[in-house]
């Protein structure tokens, strides 16, 4: 395991590279992280996850995004367009790291969406990056509905709470379960929609495509399929709770063995 | 200011993060600031709280030296059986070391929320590099006085309003979001040790010389509820030059909005200002 700062020097991005436990799979894995509001909760389940994928010989590259974690930024500075460049940063940072030729990505949430939408900014990579699979779990599927659910939970954390939390709320500096939102990630995420975006060259052209639910969504099922046409795809349902909707549970670490089990599974499956 | 990764203990197992400050000569003769983990989350802290306060003390002009403690965060496990305690003390004397070692730091401030604020209680009685601590939501237990005002909330009319309207908007719709607006019965789930043995061993730390903020937000109610109920709990304490207690009856254990947490940091910040 190697923790280190990358990137560019006036605004460095923390990652974290852990080499295989065994063999030499010749597959890097990226895993993006949800946006701030859900980062703290899935740490743990990263943790392993990063074990069960070195299991299956993958090499693993976690990173934060400008503006949270370790990574350089003030908290809410960063927005999607800005995050999809780190991400293609992280996968150059995991190429150079490992010395691998294939990749794959993890996605959870809004990771998930920064992930299937990494189409524009590969092209600008400095040498080609090819991805060979993309696992996508519980990801946010439209922009709006996710604003609106964060929206919701604040507003029920509000109300729920014994302390007088409403007296924190400040209208001219907007801010979501305790992290600034800025105009521009307001923006980008209201633009949003990866089932408008389906095919188009913001899709990151994957060949195979997983879509793991912690609940049996048709949004996923029909994301999958957006995906189609010569890209092998599927959906995958986890009978197990996430809860990334209850208010009770917003600072709890989620632990879905089984989930977590799923997604190191299929891309042991699709990245043999 | 600028960042650097450290891996250190045994097989580099631990992962720290250091912030320096521009003028590092300057911050040599200050203390560092020390961050690790809150629960099992791991060392940026609840809301980015420890990453945004190392990075304002860096640029105050002291070090801030975040990490995590074996198994948490993105530290490896410790492979011995020593105990929580015995291990965070050996592992913040490493971190410590490391400091001194890279930056000639010698001093050093511990930050500590919670379940770190208990930890951070042992670090600093063992020792002696440890010059400041400030510990949110650290050890309390209930006074007399605690005891006095928590059933007194019951009889507040705007609660019992509050609680009545509440019963009947359940009524109406069998199920509302809003909870009773009362306090929780008194419990005696207090896991701090007796206030007698804290109040001697804070009193040790401070005739030491070590500088105390002691903050206690609305979070802790169900066994704090006063300003003051430092002072009746640790008497020793009263009036000792070291020692700072604030009560923030408008936040919430893990700050959970921005101006909590830009409020906490200021308030730490301007503390650090003594050093």
């Amino acid at each position: 395991m190697q923790a280190s700062y990358f990137g560019k020097s006036e605004a460095p991005l923390f990652g974290v590279h852990y080499p295989p436990a065994k063999g030499q799979k010749r597959v890097g894995v990226l895993l993006c992280y949800p946006g701030p509001e859900e980062y703290m909760r899935v740490h743990w389940a990263y943790r392993n996850l990063v074990q069960q994928l070195g299991r299956h010989g993958f090499h693993v590259f976690k990173f934060d995004y400008y503006g949270t974690g370790d990574s350089a930024g003030a908290m809410g500075a960063g927005d999607l367009a800005r995050w999809r460049r780190d991400a293609v940063t992280a996968l150059e940072e995991l190429r150079d790291l490992s010395g691998v030729s294939r990749l794959a990505l993890v996605g959870t949430r809004l990771g998930g969406a920064i992930a299937a939408t990494l189409g524009e900014e590969l092209l600008r990579a400095e040498r080609p990056l090819t991805i060979d699979a993309m696992v996508l779990w519980d990801p946010v599927v439209s922009g709006v509905a996710y604003l609106g659910e964060l929206s919701a939970l604040q507003d029920r954390r509000i109300l729920n709470s014994r302390n007088p939390l409403e007296q924190h709320v400040n209208e001219n500096c907007p801010e979501l379960l305790g992290y600034p939102l800025s105009r521009q990630m307001e923006q980008s995420l209201r633009a949003l929609d990866l089932r408008g975006q389906g095919k188009s060259a913001a899709m990151t052209p994957a060949r195979r495509t997983i879509v793991v639910g912690s609940e049996e969504l048709t949004q996923y099922s029909d994301l999958a399929k957006r995906f189609g046409e010569g890209v092998e795809t599927g959906f995958v349902h986890v009978g197990e709770a996430c809860f990334w909707r209850v208010q009770e549970l917003l600072e709890q670490a989620i632990l879905p063995s089984r989930i977590v089990q799923a997604v190191a599974d299929q891309l042991a499956r699709t990245c043999p | 200011m600028r960042e650097k990764v450290f891996g250190f203990g045994p097989d580099a197992r631990l992962v720290g993060i250091a912030s320096e400050p521009v003028d590092r000569d300057a911050a040599k003769g200050r203390p560092a600031m020390l961050f690790a983990n809150t629960g099992i989350s791991h060392r940026v802290g609840p809301f980015r709280l420890n990453v945004e306060l190392a990075r304002r003390v860096a640029a105050m002009g002291f070090y801030g030296f975040r990490f995590d403690f074996s198994g948490l965060g993105d530290s490896r496990p410790a492979e011995d059986d020593r105990d929580d305690y015995t291990r965070a003390i050996d592992e913040a004397r490493l971190a410590m070391d490391l400091m001194t070692k890279r930056t000639g730091v010698e001093r050093f401030v511990w930050f500590g929320l919670c379940s770190s604020a208990d930890k951070g209680h042992h670090i600093a009685l063992s020792d002696p590099r440890i010059v400041g601590a400030v510990f949110i939501d650290g050890y309390a237990n209930p006074t007399a006085g605690f005891k006095m005002r928590h059933w007194l909330r019951y009889f507040q009319w705007k609660r019992i309003k509050v609680f009545i309207r509440t019963k009947l908007s359940t009524l109406r719709a069998k199920l509302t979001a809003a909870k009773p607006q009362t306090p929780p019965p008194y419990k005696a789930i207090i896991a701090s040790p007796a206030p007698e043995k804290i109040g001697a061993e804070l009193k040790t730390l401070a005739d030491r010389g070590v500088e105390q903020l002691h903050l206690f937000t609305i979070s802790t109610d169900y066994v704090y509820n006063y300003e003051g109920q430092f002072w009746d709990l640790y008497p020793m304490l009263r009036g000792h030059e070291r020692v700072q207690t604030e009560r923030y009856p408008e936040a919430d254990h893990t700050l959970s909005f921005r101006s909590l947490q830009l409020l906490f940091i200021d308030r730490v910040c301007r503390w650090m200002e003594r050093f």
